[in-house]
Formats: C-alpha cells, sequence, structure tokens
C-alpha cells in the first residue's frame, strides 16, 4: 500500500476514522468508538477535530479553523498552520462562505451554513451522561436502553433550585428522537443551529476515542420542560432592551462581555467573521 | 518504483471517500466516481476506499477477482459476520447479516450491492435523516427482495446500511432512511 503523503495520518488511521464517520451518519447521534491516533498537539487540545479534518479534506478544500468565534486565537492559529502544511493544495480561509470545510472549538458560525460545507467539532466530553455517571460501561448500557432518566432528574434539580437548567453550553439534545448528545460547548445560542441543518455535523473526541454526527435535515431536540421550555441566552441590558454590538451595531448575534478597566463592560459579537462581514471587511486588503 | 493505479491509490480513495461521505449523508443523491475508478467497477473503489486488515470483508456472490479479493487486505468472514458485504443486487440475499448490538449498533454490516444502473429502473421513495422533504432513488437491476429484507433486517438503531453502485456512480440508503414503496 502506498503511504498517505497527504493529511498526516496513516492509511489505516485514515480508513478506521472513515468507517467510523459512515457508522456515526448512520446511526445519528451514538458515539463511535474508534482508536484516536497520537497528534503533533496534546489530547485536549483538539485532536480528535483534527483527525475528522485530516481524513475528509482533499485539496482545493478550503478551510476554516475557529476557537470560540476567533480566527486569530492560538489554538486556532496552531491548528489551521498544521492542517496546512500537512495538506498540499488545501487552503486556509477566514471567510465562512468561503470555506469547504469549517473546524470549530465552542461555536457554530452565525452566518446560516450552506449545502457542500462541513462541519467539524473538537469535542472535550462526548458524553451527556457524565455529568449524572462517571463509569463509561454503565453510560454505554444507560445509551443503548435509551435510560436518559438520570440526566432528566439532574436537569430537573436545576429548575428547582435556579428556576432553569443551569447549564450554559453543551447543552444536551436528542437526535433523530432517539440518542441524546453532547453538541461540545456550544453556547445554547448555536444548538437551535443543528435542527434540520443543510450540512453535516461531524464531532470527534480525540481524547476519548469517541466519533459521532448528526446528518444533514435531522431532528436535533435540547432537552427541555414542558412547563420550563429551552431558551436561548437574551444578552438583555438593565432595561431590557437587547444589547448590539459595539462595533457593528448587530442585535441578533451571539455576544462577548469584555470587562474595561475602571468598571463597565463593552459588548461585541463573538464570531469575529459576522463581525467583519456586516461591517464590509473593513481590514480586508 | 511500483506504479499504483486507481482505485488502489490513496489521493483517489480520499476523493471516493469524500463523494461517498455526501452521499451517504444525503441518501438517495448519486455521487460519479469515474475518474477515481481506474476502469474497475465502482463498488470495488468504495471497498478499496473502507477496508484493511482491520476489517472483515465477505464477496457473497463471487464478484471479485481473487487478486482484487486479496489487494482490499481484508479478513474474510462469512456473510452473516462480515462488516464488508458485496452482493448482486439482482439476486435475493440468501443470508442474514450482521446488524449489530443495542451496545455496538456501529457493527452491524454495510452491504454494497452491484446494481445495472443508477438512475433509471424502478424509483423508491425515501425519507429520513439527510433528506429535506423527500428524495427518490431509481435504481435498475434490483431484486425486489432487498428491500423486503432490509425492512426485516433494519429496527432502529440496529440495521444494515446500503450502498447501491453501477458502473461508475454510488448512491447510500442508510438503516434510518425510510423506504416508502414504489412510485409511478
Amino acid at each position: 500500500m502506498a503511504a498517505d503523503d497527504f493529511g498526516f495520518l496513516d492509511a489505516y488511521a485514515v480508513r478506521e476514522i472513515r468507517r467510523a464517520l459512515l457508522k456515526a451518519l448512520a446511526v445519528p447521534g451514538y458515539q463511535v468508538p474508534y482508536a484516536s491516533r497520537e497528534m503533533p498537539i496534546a489530547r485536549g487540545f483538539g485532536t480528535g477535530g483534527l483527525q475528522l479534518s485530516l481524513s475528509v479534506l482533499l485539496p482545493g478544500d478550503r478551510i476554516k479553523v475557529i476557537d470560540q468565534g476567533a480566527d486569530d486565537s492560538v489554538n486556532a492559529v496552531n491548528l489551521r498552520r498544521f492542517i496546512v502544511a500537512a495538506c498540499p493544495g488545501v487552503q486556509p480561509v477566514t471567510r465562512t462562505a468561503e470555506a469547504t470545510v469549517i473546524q470549530t472549538r465552542h461555536r457554530i458560525p452565525e452566518r446560516p451554513l450552506m449545502p457542500g460545507q462541513l462541519m467539524i467539532y473538537q469535542v472535550p466530553y462526548p458524553d451527556p451522561l457524565q455529568i449524572v455517571e462517571p463509569r463509561e460501561a454503565e453510560r454505554r448500557r444507560m445509551h443503548a436502553e435509551g435510560d436518559y432518566a438520570r440526566l432528566w432528574v439532574k436537569l430537573y434539580e436545576d429548575v428547582v433550585r435556579f428556576r432553569e437548567v443551569a447549564l450554559s453550553n453543551r447543552y444536551p439534545a436528542r437526535v433523530h428522537g432517539r440518542y441524546i448528545i453532547d453538541p461540545s460547548p456550544i453556547p445554547r445560542w448555536d444548538l437551535p443551529k443543528l435542527h434540520r441543518s443543510a450540512v453535516p455535523h461531524l464531532f470527534g473526541a480525540g481524547r476519548e476515542k469517541k466519533i459521532y454526527a448528526v446528518p444533514p435535515h435531522t431532528a436535533v431536540e435540547p432537552l427541555a420542560f414542558a412547563d420550563v421550555p429551552f431558551e436561548v441566552e437574551r444578552f438583555r441590558d438593565e432595561q431590557g432592551r437587547r444589547r448590539r454590538c459595539a462595533r457593528c451595531q448587530a442585535d441578533d448575534t451571539y455576544l462577548d462581555q469584555i470587562p474595561l478597566p475602571g468598571g463597565g463592560s463593552r459588548w461585541q459579537c463573538n464570531d469575529q467573521d459576522a463581525c467583519d462581514e456586516r461591517l464590509g471587511y473593513p481590514d480586508a486588503r | 518504483m511500483i506504479a499504483i493505479d486507481h482505485p488502489w491509490r490513496s489521493d483517489g480513495q480520499r476523493q471516493v471517500f469524500r463523494r461517498l461521505l455526501a452521499a451517504w449523508a444525503e441518501p438517495g443523491s448519486v455521487a460519479d466516481i469515474a475518474p477515481w475508478c481506474g476502469g474497475a467497477h465502482a463498488s470495488l473503489a468504495v471497498l478499496a476506499c473502507l477496508c484493511d486488515a482491520a476489517t472483515s470483508f465477505c464477496d457473497a456472490d463471487q464478484l471479485l477477482s481473487p487478486t482484487d479479493r486479496s489487494r482490499l487486505a481484508a479478513r474474510p468472514a462469512p456473510a452473516g459476520e462480515a462488516a464488508f458485504i458485496l452482493a448482486d443486487a439482482a439476486r435475493p440475499p440468501a443470508w442474514v447479516p450482521e446488524r449489530g448490538s443495542l451496545l455496538a449498533p456501529e457493527r452491524g454490516a454495510t452491504i454494497v450491492l452491484r446494481c445495472q444502473s443508477l438512475g433509471e429502473g424502478a424509483v423508491v421513495a425515501l425519507r429520513g435523516p439527510g433528506i429535506a422533504e423527500r428524495a427518490a432513488l431509481a435504481v435498475s437491476g434490483l431484486h425486489p427482495a432487498w428491500w423486503t429484507a432490509r425492512a426485516c433486517w433494519c429496527a432502529y438503531p440496529l440495521g444494515v446500511d446500503f450502498v447501491f453502485c453501477d458502473a461508475t456512480r454510488l448512491a447510500c440508503v442508510p438503516r434510518t432512511t425510510t423506504v416508502g414503496g414504489e412510485e409511478s
């Protein structure tokens, strides 16, 4: 067999990930175990997403890598540099509309995804049951039997104690009416974007050695009670008005709160590209 | 240096897999992989990008040459145990494939069916994940027993996943897809 000189991974690793990806799409939300490979970055820094990207990329692809909403944070820059070095012919981009593959940590771009694009997630904890059950064998049984009672109890206890579900991110959601997934640490804001999305969403947890997926046009329903519905972040100020991005004035994006010296804070779009796009890419050369 | 041709070249296998992934994510859509088949049947190109010594394979209807079978390098296994099965779509299945278990539904077999032509013949309506509303798939040279057998084998999340291949193209029907009967 010829050595695979594209994409860093050896041929055995690539084929195993291919097989796992197909089965992950065939059983949406089910965590397919795989032999996660050693990568030249530490486990927990995006090795799962990286292995997926390296397995699916082709020469001519345009890759966007984001960490939170930023293209220029340390994690995103290092991953992008490595991917581009390992995959000759793959072009790095920052504009969501131009990307064919988007590898992400903690966000889904604000701009609606288009058919033909692929979303790849770096996942630290793939199992939503981890917050209620530490033993993996037991969690596998619970998923197999659809036994999510303890997760519902945890959400119920939150409602009793805090009047809402106290999960700001990694909010559990049921996929195709069966498996409950941890959608990776995306904020609640992004969870509705997974529901009947136009593109496949592929999740890679390198340290935990799991791959799972949400195919396009698939039901993804956040867990909620009939009388305590799921809600996304509201970003209201003291007067109850929706806050705007201080930079692009958007009032329909996920915002970061940036503390200012001397007190007070400034609110700004978390998705850097969406903010730049609204401003007409002022820094573009 | 030894020259390696498609479908055994890793760059071509990447191209085939990406199209397979897209077709698998959108059941019923037909993908053309002719440039990376190297003259071989598309079913061999599909198997070549997925199989190696870590998996098992059954050539149920002896469709591959012994050389191609050995190049796939997959462990030979009976149809009831193999992870990948290649079969002739014109003949009804005479075996029951592995359907996985609740603890490991991913062990359900991938069945690659060699058919006459995609886009011609009896049309079936498809619904389910990956399909916006409804999709249609036409496969000619497919024995109707495959749909009845599939209905028996698939009880979500257990089941088998179909990849239909004509000479140069592929289309997928994973276990989540509801096959809604023939359309005129």
